[in-house]
């Protein structure tokens, strides 16, 4: 089917004023939440968290709380079939902690009652014995030898290594006229949505699942909870309501409590739903979070201001799980290496375990804390060679039309210099010195930098390089020779161990590494219209966003369209709204669809006006306004 | 544990009797006894993100700090109370012209809080404007589109 590619002279929706699709709902309280979820015979739940850092579980005895009046289900990690559901890289991390804890908040057991105080009773009576370990708080101090492993494979708590080679870094910085340092440390960050993550499952007849979530993602949390429970997809049905925004924090993967409250269901039997609601307390102390990392950049600069040669030394600290970690350190390696235009790099991120709240992503998802270190450096460097910030940037970056090494391939549409170009412009920056406007109460202080981020999860790129961080076994050889993906076959050749490639049967290779998004619009025989989609609006004005598309394509108004989203009962597909795709992607998918639509509207509407006696072809007609016009005339 | 009391409460201008135990918040009475689930709660019920903001007697009230039993008596105004045949409230229409509405969880009390603000003042200034939502978390919108929609309605235009 032909993409029309001709550039609409002017829009009659796009780049206007359009109120979002879900307002009236917002705005009059109508809107539903899963935490404003109230079903008959519902049970709360509630999960005892370990009080320490780091502990071996010794025993653990529910029976007191089995007993208190109003508890239906007691559960621990034997409870639930697949306890290593949430882990997707990196094999780290139990729902239910059965043998050791490594966080503050660690769940080790929950527990389902008629009502929420009965529920908080009875955690009190939950006794769990631990032996308490030494905790490690601090990444240096995690990769010493003789520190205490955090997981028993992962030599000094080194989760994974990422590392970028372009040319040769200390060669290039020899050969530099000036040679600048810099140290950096972020800090952890947590997503802080405005609702706290709230799920409610219950088990159906026949072994199906019902899961109402705060979830980004509910087509990947379906693989996932049919991961966890042995359950086929078709039996599953993940809905996402209204949320309190995403930040990055709500993906599947990242909460355990979601997994833990269906198992909870399993536990209270067939129609008995469960809800779990995460305090503020428990969403701020052990809810997945932006983790910190230190970067230790040297860079080499000639005189007139080009850039030789970059190291970067990166230690990220992951908390008590990498899998997030290991994907941002992978956006950051992309990132590096294809934002500035420097001959030689070195780049190694080494992703480190601490006993603190486990990596999870934020807006950015890596690039933040890199840009933070490495753009203040630039300032820095600009300022001694006596270079404007934004000149010293345009003289570096990489322009549309230049072959990245890092990528194998030229950059294309690739604006960074228009954008420095015109924020620069935007903000004053000439007119203003850094320093603008000291009050005794502030400092307003203007400034710029560069940014860059993959947008997309891993179109074009493979589910093997983002999982390695390299193409080829041979290539994951030379970082870590004894890393899980590998195995050396009797005849001396490393190959990946097999299975490897498949990342998880029930999510599908195919759409985990191609990532795509569809829809269906139907429209009516009073020209209004429905748009299914996939995936979620958490604010973002995703829904209204492609209703636009539509109405642009199909000649109705946005009013005249209704969304349904983010529910995977929907025979749409999409694992969900994250890594800033869903424009570009499910755009695209909206507006095939639309395009599609309409070409069948004007080829019924070539027969009508057939009966009336006008010979027309579909390009002589056009939509507007939930009419078929010839086209320049009232017809 | 404490008996529950049968009090009758004003809400949105309607005569509600409800069984209220005595340490029950506004908050919970309004959501889980009368499922007027437009108060929110970001915070703990500890007063600290203001999602839960209903007027009382036309002033913005925190309902998680407030006990239900304390209610008797006086006008209570939850955001249900505004649209209630679906016709928008300018407020309302305004917020949502000028785009003041993102994830939502926090609009119901900024609504209110304006809707009290204007009722008292049809005229503020934008300071004024900025003080009346001030004790109201927002994680999406920077806080200026409220501020616009309000000053939007400014009697004086």
């Amino acid at each position: 089917m032909e993409i029309n590619r001709e550039h609409k002279p002017e829009f009659s929706y796009v780049g206007k004023r359009v109120p979002r699709v879900d307002a009236v709902d917002k705005v009059t309280g109508f809107a539903k939440y899963v935490d404003g979820i109230e079903l008959r015979g519902m049970l709360y739940g509630k999960i005892l968290g370990s009080p320490h850092p780091h502990a071996r579980i010794i025993s653990i005895d529910t029976s007191k709380a089995e007993e208190l009046p109003g508890v239906e289900a007691v559960i621990t990690g034997k409870d639930i079939p697949y306890n290593k559901t949430m882990a997707r890289v990196i094999n780290d991390r139990s729902l239910l902690a059965t043998e050791k804890v490594c966080y503050v908040g660690a769940p080790v057991a929950a527990v389902a009652a008629i009502s929420e105080e009965i529920a908080e009773k009875a955690l009190e009576l939950i006794d769990v014995k631990y032996e308490v370990l030494p905790s490690v708080l601090d990444p240096e101090e995690a990769m010493r030898p003789e520190t205490i492993r955090i997981y028993d494979e992962f030599e000094r708590n080194i989760a994974a290594v990422r590392r970028v080679r372009i040319g040769d870094a200390e060669a290039g910085l020899k050969a530099s006229d000036y040679v600048f340092e810099g140290t950096f440390k972020s800090n952890l960050v947590d997503q802080a949505p405005p609702d706290t993550d709230s799920t409610v499952a219950v088990f159906e007849p026949g072994g199906g699942l019902t899961v109402w979530a705060t979830s980004n993602t509910p087509g990947l949390e379906l693989a996932l909870f049919s991961r966890c429970f042995g359950i086929p997809k078709d039996r599953i049905r993940v809905i996402s309501l209204t949320m309190g925004g995403g930040y990055g924090g709500r993906s599947a993967g990242t909460h355990p409590a979601r997994y833990i409250t269906a198992a909870l269901a399993r536990k209270v039997g067939i129609g008995k739903p469960v809800k779990i609601t995460d305090t503020r307390e428990e969403e701020f102390i052990c809810s997945n979070v932006q983790r910190d990392m230190i970067h230790h950049f040297t860079i080499g600069v000639m005189k007139d201001g080009k850039i030789n040669a970059l190291k970067d030394e990166a230690i990220y600290d992951c908390g008590a799980y990498a899998d997030l970690a290991v994907l941002e350190a992978e956006y950051q390696r992309l990132t590096i290496g294809a934002t500035y235009n420097i001959p030689n790099i070195s780049w190694d991120s080494q992703i480190v375990y601490t006993n603190e709240p486990g990596s999870g992503a934020l807006r950015g998802f890596g690039d933040q804390q890199l840009f933070f270190g490495l753009e203040q450096l630039m300032n820095e460097i600009a300022d001694k060679l006596n270079m404007d910030h934004l000149e010293f940037r345009l003289k570096n970056i990489f322009r549309d039309g230049d072959y990245v090494p890092l990528l194998h391939r030229e950059l294309h549409a690739f604006a960074l210099d228009r954008c420095l170009e015109r924020t620069a412009e935007a903000i004053g920056l000439k007119e203003k010195s850094i320093r603008w406007n000291v009050s005794d109460k502030r400092i307003r202080a203007i400034g710029i930098a560069s940014g860059n981020h993959q947008a997309g999860w891993r179109a074009g790129f493979g589910s093997i390089l983002w999982r390695t961080g390299v193409r080829s076994p041979e290539a994951l050889y030379e970082l870590q020779p004894n890393h899980p993906a590998l195995v050396r076959l009797p005849d001396g050749k490393i190959e990946w161990r097999p299975g490897f490639e498949i990342v998880d049967k029930r999510i599908g290779k195919d759409v985990y590494d191609a990532d795509p998004s569809s829809c269906i619009i139907k429209m009516n025989e009073d020209g209004t219209v429905i748009l299914y989609l996939a995936e979620t609006d958490y604010g973002q004005g995703y829904t209204t966003a492609m209703a636009i598309i539509a109405a642009e394509e199909l000649g109705v108004k946005p009013e005249d369209i209704t969304v349904f989203s983010g529910d995977t009962s929907l025979p749409v597909a999409g694992l969900g709204s994250y890594a800033s795709r869903l424009t570009m992607i499910a755009g695209r998918a909206v507006q095939r669809a639309a395009i599609d639509l309409r070409n069948q509207l004007l080829a019924m509407a070539v027969k009508v006006f057939r009966e009336l006696d006008r010979v027309v072809t579909p390009e002589n007609l056009e939509v507007k306004e939930r009419k078929i016009y010839i086209k320049g005339t009232d017809k | 544990m404490a008996e529950q009391k049968l009090v009758t409460l004003k809400i949105n201008s309607a005569p509600r009797p409800v069984y209220v135990k005595p340490n029950w918040t506004l908050y919970h009475v309004l959501k889980i006894e009368l499922g007027l689930l437009g108060v929110k709660q970001g915070c703990d019920g500890i007063g600290e993100c203001g999602h839960c903001t209903v007027l009382i007697d036309g002033k913005p009230v925190y309902s998680c700090l407030v006990l239900a039993i304390e209610c008797e008596g006086k006008d209570i105004t939850t955001i249900e109370g505004l649209a209630p045949t679906g016709k928008l409230d300018p407020v309302q229409a305004a917020f949502i012209e000028y785009d003041a509405v993102q994830c939502g969880r926090c609009v119901p009390a900024m609504v209110l809080a304006a809707k009290a603000l204007l009722a008292k003042n049809p005229n503020p200034t934008e300071e004024e404007a900025k003080e009346a939502i001030s004790g109201i978390l927002c994680r999406c919108t920077g806080y200026y589109k409220f501020t616009d929609a309000i000053m939007s309605l400014k009697k004086g235009g």
